[in-house]
């Protein structure tokens, strides 16, 4: 009964952590630009993630190895030091991303100046994240963020032709590469890799073992696919509330419209609240993900389980990368477009984290009878492929749509 | 948003923050509009488009500066729903 419990708070934790504003910029976005018609790259992304995170569980459950380690193990120094680089780049535009995301949602919520909001946002981060342990840091956040499921209220609420949403969830295409720039968004913004660094490093915080197996996969599947639900509402309510008047959802508080306009002030305050801490945790997850790259890939001590002074550089990382953030933001570079930037630049690099999990996960002498089996393996490499594609795709379409802007 | 103000539907602080974005982004496009060389035969167009978006910003600055005023919400909503049909048969012109 304790498991059972114990695997469905989990799963809470996950659906709200599973929204970040990636999922809120791009799938707000491609519901207002093409109704429900790309609904079906939401179980795409899904999937890809669900494989990907449910490997790196996996492989840290059975080797008590995270990703970086892999990495660096598998494609040895010099292509592990470029893909460290990247990741670390890339985890920090998200970074920024997110805490300006959630200094954004402060203003909306209290009217006050932003920059200052900015600096208040990474000071309670920062506190939060000292202070608090692991499993209660993944708690608040996740928990809270689930206010975002009045979203999917919001769908059902506002009636929408559940038989043309149903045609969105088939593969469909559409001759313009702003469809296609929106395609590799809504797929790139669930398949983030810092949430899989995070996933696999936060297996080995939980001490997992082979034991921990199952709620590897329920974790895996059931928070990463019901959180796929919230992204589903973002596209529907979106496609309805901002598709027939052509609204440009180019701010998060246009995002919260939506919302707003099924349930009112009450709506409004629990999308508010839920994309707060969704982004903010989010935002943790991005900062934690940075340093336990570093950290792995250089072999410090780390670990959140670890007092600041047993793991001093992993904490001197998590705290520079907050800090980083907060230069790069206070900069005033608007968040929603960083956002834009950071999920592109993340499906580039995605490959180069993703094929080194999946050569351990599949060696049966690494992984003996706990390696893929034939399904495993065929997901993925079907996904390597998918996003290969996704990746070779992502900057010229960037560059033809001007970030989707036309 | 001005329906919802008009309704007492939203929170004020929202307005104003969110006002403030939307009525910047019309002047800004207005101010585009305004600067950009165009032909002859756009001059036209395009002033009216100008002149659009200058009074759909001012129409939601007057939203956000007086959040309170539900009467005055539901003046601008109508406003702001006239303008956006005159956009877009403007659009359809060009």
């Amino acid at each position: 009964m304790k498991k059972i419990f114990q695997v469905a708070l989990g799963i809470i934790a996950a659906i709200g952590g599973f929204v970040d504003i990636g999922e809120l910029v791009f799938n707000t976005q491609a519901g207002a630009d093409f109704r429900y018609q790309l609904l079906w790259a939401v179980p795409v992304g899904v999937l890809g993630i669900i494989v990907f995170a449910e490997m790196t569980g996996r492989v840290a459950a059975v080797s008590g190895r995270p990703v970086f380690d892999v990495v660096r193990m598998r494609m040895g120094l010099n292509v592990g030091l470029v893909t460290l680089v990247a990741s670390l780049l890339i985890n920090l535009i998200t970074l920024a991303a997110e805490v300006g995301g959630a200094a954004l949602v402060l203003q909306l919520l209290f009217d006050v100046n932003v920059s200052t909001l900015i600096l208040l946002s990474v000071m309670a981060l920062v506190v939060i994240v000292y202070f608090v342990p692991f499993g209660g840091i993944e708690r608040i956040f996740g928990y809270l963020g689930c206010a975002l499921l009045v979203y999917v209220a919001a769908a059902v609420h506002l009636k929408p032709d559940w038989h043309q949403v149903g045609r969105g969830l088939v593969p469909s295409w559409h001759p313009s590469a702003l469809y296609a720039y929106f395609l590799v968004g809504v797929i790139g913004a669930a398949l983030v890799p810092y949430e899989v660094y995070f996933y696999s490093s936060g297996a080995i915080e939980e001490r997992w073992t082979l034991r921990d197996l199952n709620l590897n996969r329920a974790n895996a599947f059931l928070g990463f696919a019901l959180g796929g639900i919230l992204s589903i509402a973002l596209i529907v309510v979106s496609g309805e509330v901002f598709f027939g008047p052509h609204i440009q959802p180019g701010y998060l508080g246009t995002t919260a419209l939506g919302a707003q306009h099924a349930y009112g002030e009450v709506g409004l305050l629990l999308a508010l609240l839920g994309m707060l801490f969704a982004v903010g945790g989010a935002a943790v997850e991005c900062a934690f993900s940075g340093a336990y790259t570093l950290a792995q890939f250089a072999g410090w001590e780390w670990g959140k389980y670890r007092r600041p002074h047993d793991a001093p550089r992993f904490t001197l990382a998590w705290l520079t990368f907050f800090a980083l953030a907060f230069v790069v933001v206070e900069t005033g570079v608007d968040p929603v477009l960083l956002t834009e930037y950071a999920v592109i630049f993340s499906v580039v690099a995605l490959p180069l984290t993703y094929l080194p999990v999946l050569l351990i996960a599949r060696d049966r002498t690494f992984m003996g009878d706990h390696a893929n089996g034939l399904v495993g393996n065929g997901l993925g490499w079907l996904y390597f492929a998918i996003l290969l594609v996704v990746s070779l795709a992502a900057i010229p379409l960037t560059l033809i749509t001007a970030a989707g802007s036309h | 948003m001005a329906d919802d103000l008009a309704r007492g539907r939203t929170k004020t602080t929202f307005v104003r923050v969110h006002g403030a974005e939307l009525s910047a982004q019309a002047e800004h496009e207005a101010e585009k509009l305004n600067d950009d060389p165009v032909s002859p035969e756009l001059r036209g167009p395009i002033k009216a488009a100008v002149k659009l978006a200058s009074d759909i910003g001012g129409a939601i600055d007057d939203l956000r500066v007086s959040p309170q005023d539900r009467q005055q919400a539901r003046q601008d909503e109508a406003k702001l729903h006239h303008w956006a049909a005159e956009a877009g048969t403007l659009a359809e012109t060009l």
